[in-house]
């Protein structure tokens, strides 16, 4: 720019400000009487001036008033900016008839008060800020944080991969507190399927277990509140399982001396049944095998069907299977 | 005229009146110290009861007060009951306050 006119840019602008300064300070007033008059120019200051003012009750009835903010939004308006966070109801800044509490008069109810100068409408908590295009917008930003669930990655193959399931609670309040005792306590679960264990290390196992094993689900579950930090007690729990694991797997000296009252289950091949049977074989034939006897389809169905009586709740269907077995074992056996 | 809890809210909203919520006794203390610091420091300027809802680690005070004084005095109020409440009670305080003309626009029956 040249120094001209950037002298007279400088003038326009002291000018400009001046008659800013005047209109504020001075007050220059415009008479309605004739508007082609000058303004009449006040060199004393107004605060000075005596009765040159109104009262401030006047002034304040003369100020022109806005129209309510609610009045003013236009239909089409982003929501998510005037209403962006949780807040305090506003009756100004909503645009919709809210009524709330409850009016109950002599001559019956009416209806329950406006959003004007409503307490109970700023008690309750409000959902102004979660308003579904909001909520869409939360996520398109989250979005670049997230990546998909891998496709390969089914229900069955997490059963498979990942047995061991540990579930943790996390607890918010609303106090300046973020510690809270129950947070500690942890679950694992596990299926009893999931583990490398023989007949005697799944038995063992489950007795271990106690009530922790559920037959139904066929789930470990273990919960684990001992510790007093969340991740300790997850150790603690993983060292649990871990110990019974390896303590199903032990054969003590005297698990030897188990008897027919501690059977879990009833086992034929141990069975005085078992023996009485091939008492009764070698004594009628005398080509008699014992190994071969005990492979055929009769032998194992009769075998089946005491088991079925020993575990099962006796009834007539189970009585009826073990006749016909034991008929067959009789009169159909030929060596 | 109303039951509370029914059709009339609670004035202080926070997670210790829960079943098993943490710090009841606290709560209830530090509610009345804030409702005796608004009624000394917005003297006879609430024109409702005052309304204390705790989000996490902040406390939101609420309620509507009469436009008696000068905007500029309110904002100032309003930064000096934060500034020393989050000092006293050492977390975050809001104000989130309405205004009304006089105490009768909240009247809303006459017997």
């Amino acid at each position: 720019m040249r120094p001209k006119n950037l002298f007279l840019c400088l003038r326009f602008q002291t000018i400009s400000s001046r008659l800013f300064f005047e209109k504020r300070f001075y007050g220059i007033q415009k008479s309605s009487a004739d508007e082609e008059e000058f303004d009449k120019l006040n060199i004393m200051p107004r605060m000075f001036v005596k009765g040159d003012r109104e009262p401030l009750a006047k002034r304040e009835a003369l100020r022109p008033q806005l129209t309510p903010r609610y009045n003013r939004m236009p239909v089409d308006q982003d929501w998510n900016s005037v209403w962006p966070t949780a807040k305090m109801f506003n009756p100004s800044a909503v645009p919709l008839p809210v009524h709330m509490g409850k009016l109950k008069t002599v001559s019956g109810p009416k209806p329950p008060p406006g959003k004007f100068a409503n307490p109970e409408l700023m008690k309750v908590p409000n959902f102004l800020h979660l308003a579904p295009p909001a909520i869409k917008k939360h996520c398109d930003a989250i979005r670049k944080f997230c990546t998909p669930w891998p496709q390969a990655l089914t229900d069955e193959m997490c059963d498979k991969y990942f047995p061991l399931e540990v579930i943790t609670s996390d607890y918010c309040h609303a106090s300046p507190t973020i510690r809270e005792p129950k947070a500690r306590i942890i679950t694992i679960r596990i299926k009893l399927s999931s583990l490398d264990l023989d007949y005697h290390a799944k038995d063992k196992l489950k007795r271990i277990l106690q009530h922790r094993y559920d037959p139904k689900t066929d789930l470990i579950t273990i919960v684990a509140d001992k510790c007093p930090l969340k991740s300790q007690n997850i150790d603690y729990a993983k060292y649990l399982l871990t110990a019974c694991f390896f303590e199903a797997w032990k054969t003590e000296s005297w698990e030897s001396e188990k008897e027919q009252s501690d059977w879990e289950t009833f086992f034929w091949e141990k069975s005085p049944s078992k023996a009485s049977l091939i008492n009764y074989f070698k004594k009628t034939f005398q080509n008699f095998n014992e190994e071969n006897f005990l492979e055929k389809d009769t032998v194992k169905d009769y075998s089946k069907s005491v088991k079925n009586l020993f575990d099962k709740e006796e009834n007539d269907e189970l009585l009826e299977d073990y006749r016909k077995n034991v008929e067959k074992l009789l009169f159909d056996e030929r060596l | 005229m109303y039951k509370i809890g029914f059709t009339k809210t609670w004035n202080s909203w926070n997670t210790s009146n829960l079943l098993d919520g943490l710090r009841k006794s606290e709560t209830a203390v530090e509610d009345l110290f804030i409702r005796k610091f608004i009624s000394g420091t917005w003297h006879r300027l609430f024109a409702s009861e005052v309304i204390i809802k705790r989000r996490a680690n902040t406390i939101i005070i609420g309620g509507i007060v009469v436009r008696s004084i000068l905007p500029r005095k309110m904002y100032f109020l309003i930064g000096f009951t934060e500034e020393l409440l989050s000092y006293v009670l050492k977390c975050n305080v809001k104000m989130e306050i309405q205004t009304v003309e006089s105490k009768e626009e909240l009247i809303v029956k006459y017997v």
